[in-house]
């Protein structure tokens, strides 16, 4: 395992304080309610300027790891998933947290994340050669397919309207053509600005889509956050216990979050519903679920950490985020020289071992953190709507200008804020917009290099690239039929 | 029978924003205009479809079969008595709350980040939220001098100034 010959260097004293200042950072973001990883680290990358590499990946891989701990702490104790991938945490640790069984949730939730991180990361680390050979079977076609592959994605992550979520990708899309063309290098859709030659800043419209979104719904609301709950004593080991008791459950969990986690889109949410789903179908006693059974607590935290390290394989390998916080660290790499993709595999290899121990060491670092003070960190949710938005606000644009110092950059964040806040209002998908705007660059660009390279025929005639169409129409006929079979299932149960 | 409201107005800039970069595409080379145009085309038909179903929602009625009829009829009667409450309520806030982020970043140009939010953020306090003068004053300076300290002092950033 490579991670092991880099652990040395991320147990320094100076890493050692990043990390435990990131895993504080990301515990105190992941509680606040739909501020999750991918807005930790955004809010982060401005404070990386002056850092090395490696102090940057510690301090941003150890937020992002321990904002998952966080936004489980909300759903059970309050009801309130911090992030959409902890919703399924709150079907049964909130009825354990009502049974007066907030700490063994709790601490079985922490257990999970941090066993569940650990073991998706060795796994990534296991597949690292194997995928430096993936990559050299992998070209502009394959590329192309990828990408198409990520955009059906859209489908399944869509949990409204289905029309909606294409126009949303389709605006992201667009969004992710403004900018310079990939065969001549000149400037389109620009419209006479000089500011989008770059194209639309990413990191701005994360903060924007997800900040200053949030900030809105904060400020119209008006309530604390959370609702008035007491967390009881005890039961720390129980919980630690029940991982160990349901050990079977949790491993399936967890590799359940892995092969979701290397599906660009895919994200921890469908991971986590899908571990509990599976919980519950494999269970013995499906009546528990839902009225505070510990195991779907286990379920669902293993799948939602385990994800990480499935997800950190095709951003690191190929450079395709598997979801927003995988795009948003991009960004952070990318800032400090490292572009994700085959070159983090071949001349940045002791890099990418670098940033699995770092993820490694925060998990656990992490979860001793978590276990210690998690409950004490929820009087950050019985703060005001109206008192965090502003200050939501405040870092967020702080954030987007201190990027690069740009004015238009404000702009671009307060601009997809409002767009944010509609999209959220009227039923269109923001998740779909991110990933249309991340990988339809790569698209364009791939589809003229594979036509200039192999012709139209190297869209099919390549194993991989003919493997990609094959999973992309099934995963699309699949859902599709998938859908249907609900509905008919449900018009039968409203006829009966 | 329609109306204008917020809904209608995202519609409306969804297809303009489709229409406006499949018009700039028709000025670009082939190639290089080839997939950006076929994906405006996509988002004007979609948007276009979705701005009519917005604009004019009597056509949702007329698609969807007999039976179905009392039932939607019902559930948008309730939606539209929930949007005008929606209305009276909240919209007066939001645009105040937009009126203050373009406040924010109106004084982030005039003057300097640092400026920009210990000005903003005093205003909302003791105008947008009411807060008590102990409350206003300590909290704008308090995230005014975080960010100072953080950006200006800890990563010299001198453009916040």
């Amino acid at each position: 395992m490579g991670f092991l010959s880099q652990v040395e260097n991320v147990l320094q004293i100076d890493m050692m304080l990043f990390l435990v200042a990131g895993v504080l950072y990301g515990l105190i973001i992941g509680i606040l309610p739909g501020l999750g990883g991918s807005i930790a680290m955004a809010l982060l990358i401005p404070l990386t300027f002056n850092l090395t590499p490696e102090q940057a990946i510690v301090l941003l891989i150890s937020a992002y790891g321990a904002s998952n701990f966080g936004g489980s702490l909300t759903s059970i104790l309050i009801n309130t998933p911090g992030d959409a991938s902890n919703a399924a945490t709150a079907f049964d640790g909130f009825p354990l947290a009502k049974k007066g069984k907030a700490g063994m949730a709790i601490a079985a939730a922490m257990v999970a994340s941090a066993l569940g991180g650990l073991i998706g990361l060795i796994v990534l680390d296991l597949m690292i050669p194997v995928a430096r050979k993936l990559i050299l079977a992998f070209s502009y076609p394959e590329f192309f397919m990828l990408a198409i592959f990520g955009l059906t994605i859209i489908a399944v992550v869509t949990t409204g309207s289905l029309f909606k979520g294409l126009i949303s990708g389709l605006i992201g899309l667009m969004f992710a053509y403004i900018g310079t063309d990939p065969i001549m290098g000149s400037d389109r859709f620009t419209f006479g600005m000089d500011y989008l030659w770059d194209g639309i800043p990413l990191l701005a419209v994360i903060i924007g889509m997800f900040g200053i979104t949030e900030a809105f719904s904060l400020f119209t609301q008006n309530t604390a956050i959370a609702h008035d709950v007491q967390v009881k004593k005890g039961g720390t080991w129980l919980g630690i216990k029940s991982v160990f008791q349901n050990f079977w459950l949790f491993l399936r969990s967890c590799f359940i979050g892995i092969y979701l986690g290397m599906i660009p889109g895919v994200g921890g949410t469908v991971a986590s519903f899908m571990a509990y789903g599976t919980a519950v179908q494999m269970a013995k006693d499906k009546e528990k679920f839902g009225k505070g059974a510990i195991e779907g607590v286990i379920a669902v935290e293993a799948a939602n950490d385990s994800k990480e390290g499935g997800n950190l394989l095709p951003t690191l390998a190929f450079g395709i985020p598997g979801g927003a916080s995988m795009a948003v660290l991009i960004g952070g790499l990318m800032i400090h020289g490292l572009t994700p993709g085959p070159d983090m595999l071949t001349n940045n290899l002791d890099i990418t071992y670098f940033l699995i121990a770092a993820a490694i060491v925060g998990k656990i670092v992490a979860m001793l953190i978590g276990l210690l003070l998690g409950p004490k960190l929820v009087f950050v949710t019985k703060i005001r709507g109206s008192i965090m938005a502003p200050a939501i606000i405040t870092v967020s644009l702080v954030g987007a200008y201190g990027t690069d110092g740009k004015f238009g950059d404000i702009m671009v964040a307060l601009l997809f804020g409002l767009i944010g806040y509609y999209m959220v209002k009227y039923g269109y998908s923001r998740i779909a917009l991110i990933i249309a705007l991340v990988l339809g660059k790569l698209m364009e660009s791939s589809y003229h290099q594979t036509m200039a390279t192999f012709g139209p025929e190297g869209f099919v005639t390549r194993p991989i690239a003919l493997t990609l169409v094959i999973l992309t129409i099934t995963s699309l006929v699949w859902h599709f039929i998938k859908k249907i079979k609900k509905k008919n299932q449900i018009k039968g149960e409203l006829a009966a | 029978m329609t109306r204008i409201n917020e809904k209608n107005v995202f519609s409306i800039a969804i297809f303009l924003f489709g229409l406006l970069i499949f018009s700039a595409t028709l000025e670009l080379r082939n190639d290089i205009a080839l997939i950006p145009k076929i994906m405006s085309i996509c988002l004007v038909l979609f948007s276009g479809w979705q701005m009519v179903y917005d604009l004019f929602p009597g056509i949702k009625e007329r698609l969807k079969k007999k039976e179905k009829k009392e039932q939607i009829l019902q559930n948008d009667t309730v939606a539209r008595v929930e949007d005008e409450r929606e209305e009276k309520e909240i919209v007066k806030k939001r645009y105040l709350f937009i009126g203050w982020m373009i406040l924010f970043i109106s004084l982030v140009y005039v003057t300097s980040m640092i400026w920009g939010i210990l000005i903003s953020m005093f205003l909302y306090l003791k105008w947008i939220s009411g807060e008590s003068w102990k409350m206003t004053v300590l909290y704008s300076a308090g995230v005014t001098l975080f960010i100072y300290l953080t950006f200006v002092v800890g990563f010299e950033i001198y453009y916040f100034l």
